[in-house]
């Protein structure tokens, strides 16, 4: 059981990930392909924070948090004039330049080696060591997370940044400063993200640069794009989905690397089909969810052959 | 009194062609004026000159004697200058009712309120709905809510432009071709609806290559040719001018559509 | 032998490599306005085709490199037919993502039948080299300049004299004309990925041949080699040959200055500063300078 709750965690820090990408991408239409680097940033300040400095764990996520947001800001002001694909690729950059940083800045961050013993998390004396004390503790984040995420996205201020997504040039000349939103929608990706990492750094207690690139970012947007972009829900069932689904591979006796490989072609052939027959994911930006799950799973029995008539399209 | 839009001396070029040279124009209070001229008059380019889109070479634009130059285009429509595009611009994939609540004025779009709420926004958002809506009923499109921008007509989506345009209550309205491509009973109601606007005190600037449709409707044409204004006048008096009938080829009463 | 003058043969021989490489992305953006981001696949593939040929069909290495570049060749075309495709009016998004997933897709698979091992395809012992105008330069290097001048030059005339290279450059100034005028554009675009992914596996053998194959190594020089091209004007071909030895150059000599953990991070700065200065590039025209920033205003 330990290794469900286990499994449960880290779905937990994914759809902390999943849900912060998702108002980049999906609600402000920012294209960034640099989110591991954020989710890495959280994760390397709150270790060392923790660990070197002694600071207490809530204090280290804070500074966590704002790290990360900071770094959003700063990676925003010189890209935002940065359209779509160049501004994925911009970004991108970013996220290798942060993580050569990682590897090379060896007398913070012990480059390769990674730092060990990251302690685990202490609230008011209550020390969270085993995985389902952690588990309660990540979950109540999580929900906690997506619950602001929510209240952000269904906001006049969450309207502003679809209207961005929607057309930029409309939204200027409806008086919207569209940079200062921008920078504040990547500064709350990058805030959530970088929460996620804490939580991340402190579970595993151990963290290096090889977890914090780009193959991340494409499992984030992975799941993103599979829950629907612009779709909170569907950031989260995309998480989930995406954390369980290579699962199964482990039992099969394979070596560890053919594992790892063959988790990368069941999230790319997912995506790649994903792109070619529903663009949308799971849930597009809709509010008949319930009729839209069912839709999608009709559909895809119709496709696969396992319904002989087509399923009626929402509209 | 001082006109409302003043423009002096306007100049933009792309790679050495003057798209708008030394051209100058006023737009009075409570007046629609419409800007004419042939297709590449430079016509768009001074709408995006004055609503900061694209910046000026050199000239000057004064809204209510203050100066527009250098601001940037959410700033200048801040400053109460809504326009509409002449390729409708409207946030395709959002609701009707979600694509006025942008367009009107709202001081809690920002961070703070969409976590904090206090106070509770629901009922400044349903005191803006209620505005919207009463918005919608008067260019007819109150029933399409609910309905994505995208699945309107294109009349509609002209009509939702407008409207959207003028929810924010801006001090002067700029329509880039609000009747081309729609239909003449859509073409009277957008007709009569900037009338009625006129009668409430708005300005308008127009441009719009219906002929039949400025003649009727403005007080002041001024017409453009290669980025200058050639004429400037009474609709029936631009109509005769020498230099008007040269540019259009002596064809100003064929209805010019593109 | 001279510092100086080896760093800058370094960088010229990195140089070529980028240059064959960014063509391909730059051949495909000018006629799609789309990066393919799998190009930096294509490579690798091309480079373990190689190695394939050499180590278990015992083939010389000139049969190998024309095994590897016909074969990565049809493997650009499948890419572009089953995967870009269909989704080439569906927005700028989806073909990216797909591109994405599709590059990782061939970096796993390459991984599963090939390992994880560094491979290589140098032959016999490192060559002592050739001094020219102080830095010592090896035969295998001379080679990597030799054909890429060579290549270099056969596509100019291609483009420039060949039916097919006119109805390419065609399609780059303007597709739907193109299309219009009689060009047959599915053929153009899939000759278009057929020769920019054999140059791939070209630059992929050649870098074999010079240094190691592995999984990985399509991201970092895919990545270098898009560089290369904006940094030369995306869509425009002299430019990508000309920023493919800017950045070698800068690379190499940057090293000179910052500790050398940081090489591959010189090229994602260089992106990055060419994207936020001057996304046209070096080569690259107003009208390019317009697709980097906010979507061209009323076009």
């Amino acid at each position: 059981m330990a290794y469900l709750e286990h499994l449960l965690v880290l779905a937990s820090i994914y759809i902390i990930l999943s849900a912060s990408l998702n108002i980049i991408i999906g609600f402000t239409g920012m294209l960034n392909l640099g989110h591991a680097a954020f989710f890495g940033i959280g994760a390397y300040i709150s270790a060392l924070l923790a660990k070197v400095i002694g600071l207490s764990w809530i204090a280290s996520v804070i500074f966590g948090i704002i790290g990360a947001a900071l770094a959003g800001v700063l990676i925003g002001i010189p890209c935002l004039r940065l359209r779509g694909d160049y501004l994925a690729i911009a970004t991108l950059g970013f996220g290798e330049i942060i993580r050569a940083v990682m590897k090379n800045w060896t007398s913070v961050t012990r480059g390769p080696l990674g730092i060990p013993g990251i302690p685990k998390p202490e609230l008011l004396g209550y020390r969270f060591a085993s995985v389902n004390e952690f588990l309660l503790l990540s979950v109540v984040i999580m929900i906690i997370s997506v619950w602001l995420i929510h209240r952000i996205i269904h906001s006049p201020f969450g309207r502003v940044l679809r209207s961005i997504r929607e057309d930029e040039i409309a939204s200027l000349s409806l008086g919207k400063d569209i940079i200062k939103y921008k920078l504040l929608a990547l500064a709350i990706g990058a805030g959530f993200a970088g929460l996620a990492g804490s939580l991340y750094a402190h579970y595993i207690t151990f963290i290096d640069p090889t977890t914090f690139t780009f193959t991340e970012t494409v499992l984030m947007v992975s799941m993103v794009v599979l829950g629907g972009m612009g779709s909170l829900t569907g950031s989260i069932i995309g998480a989930i989905i995406l954390t369980l689904l290579p699962e199964p591979i482990r039992f099969v006796q394979l070596p560890t690397n053919v594992v790892a490989a063959s988790r990368q072609i069941i999230y790319s052939v997912a995506l790649i089909l994903l792109m070619l027959f529903r663009p949308t994911g799971i849930l597009g930006e809709n509010p008949n969810r319930k009729n839209k799950i069912l839709y999608f799973f009709k559909h895809l029995a119709w496709k696969i052959g396992l319904r002989t008539n087509k399923p009626e399209q929402l509209i | 009194m001082k006109p409302l839009l003043e423009i002096e001396h306007l100049n933009k070029s792309f790679g050495g062609i003057k798209a708008v040279n030394s051209c100058s124009f006023i737009v009075p209070h409570g007046k629609i004026v419409g800007l004419i001229g042939p297709n590449g008059a430079g016509k768009t380019t001074v709408f995006n000159l004055v609503t900061g889109f694209l910046s000026s070479d050199s000239g000057k634009i004064k809204l209510d004697g203050v100066s527009l130059v250098g601001m940037s285009p959410d700033r200048i429509a801040r400053m109460g200058i809504s326009r509409t595009f002449q390729m409708i611009r409207l946030f395709p994939h959002m609701t009707v009712i979600d694509n006025m609540m942008l367009a009107i004025k709202n001081e809690r779009e920002g961070l703070f309120d969409a976590v904090f709420r206090i106070p509770p926004l629901s009922t400044e958002e349903k005191h803006n709905e209620e505005r919207c809506m009463e918005m919608l009923e008067y260019v007819g499109l109150e029933t399409k809510k609910h309905e994505k921008a995208k699945n309107l007509s294109y009349g509609q989506q002209k009509l939702l432009e407008i409207a959207r345009a003028l929810i924010a209550d801006p001090e002067i309205l700029l329509l880039d071709e609000p009747a081309a491509g729609v239909n003449l009973t859509m073409l009277k109601k957008i007709g009569d609806l900037l009338k009625k606007l006129r009668s409430q005190g708005k300005t308008i600037l127009i441009i719009e290559h219906n002929m039949e449709f400025i003649m009727n409707l403005c007080d002041t044409v001024v017409v453009l040719d290669y980025g200058q204004e050639i004429a400037v006048g009474a609709p029936h008096q631009v109509r005769k001018n020498k230099k008007v009938l040269d540019a259009y080829l002596g064809n100003i009463d064929v209805k010019i559509v593109t | 032998m001279s510092v100086t003058a080896q760093l800058i043969a370094n960088g010229i021989i990195a140089g070529a490599i980028y240059a064959l490489v960014a063509l391909g992305y730059t051949m495909v953006y000018g006629i799609l306005k789309f990066i393919n981001f799998a190009h930096g696949e294509v490579l690798m593939m091309g480079a373990y085709f190689a190695y394939t040929c050499v180590n278990y069909l015992g083939m010389p290495i000139w049969l190998a490199l024309l095994v590897a570049m016909a074969l990565s060749a049809l493997l650009g075309v499948i890419i572009e037919r089953v995967a870009y495709k269909p989704l080439r009016y569906s927005g700028r998004l989806a073909p990216l993502i797909t591109a994405i997933a599709l590059s990782i897709f061939l970096q796993s698979m390459a991984l599963i039948i090939w390992g994880s091992e560094i491979r290589t395809l140098r032959q016999g012992s490192v060559s002592k080299g050739n001094e020219i105008f102080g830095a010592v330069i090896t035969n295998n290097q001379l080679l990597i300049i030799a054909t890429t001048v060579g290549v270099l030059i056969i596509l100019h005339l291609f483009l420039k004299y060949a039916k097919l290279g006119k109805a390419m450059r065609a399609a780059t100034d303007n597709l739907p004309l193109a299309a219009t005028i009689g060009i047959e554009v599915d053929k153009v675009i899939g000759i278009t990925f057929a020769i920019g992914s054999a140059l791939a596996a070209l630059a992929g053998v050649l870098v074999g041949i010079e240094q190691n194959i592995e999984p990985t190594m399509g991201i970092t020089l895919g990545i270098k080699a898009f560089t290369a091209a904006v940094v030369g004007g995306i869509g425009n071909i002299q430019g990508a040959v000309l920023g493919g030895f800017a950045v070698g150059l800068i690379e190499n000599i940057g090293i000179w200055f910052i500790p050398s953990g940081y090489k591959d991070a010189i090229a994602f700065l260089v992106l990055v500063i060419m994207l936020i200065f001057r996304p046209s590039g070096i080569l690259g025209t107003k009208k390019e300078e317009e697709m980097g920033k906010t979507e061209s205003l009323f076009g």
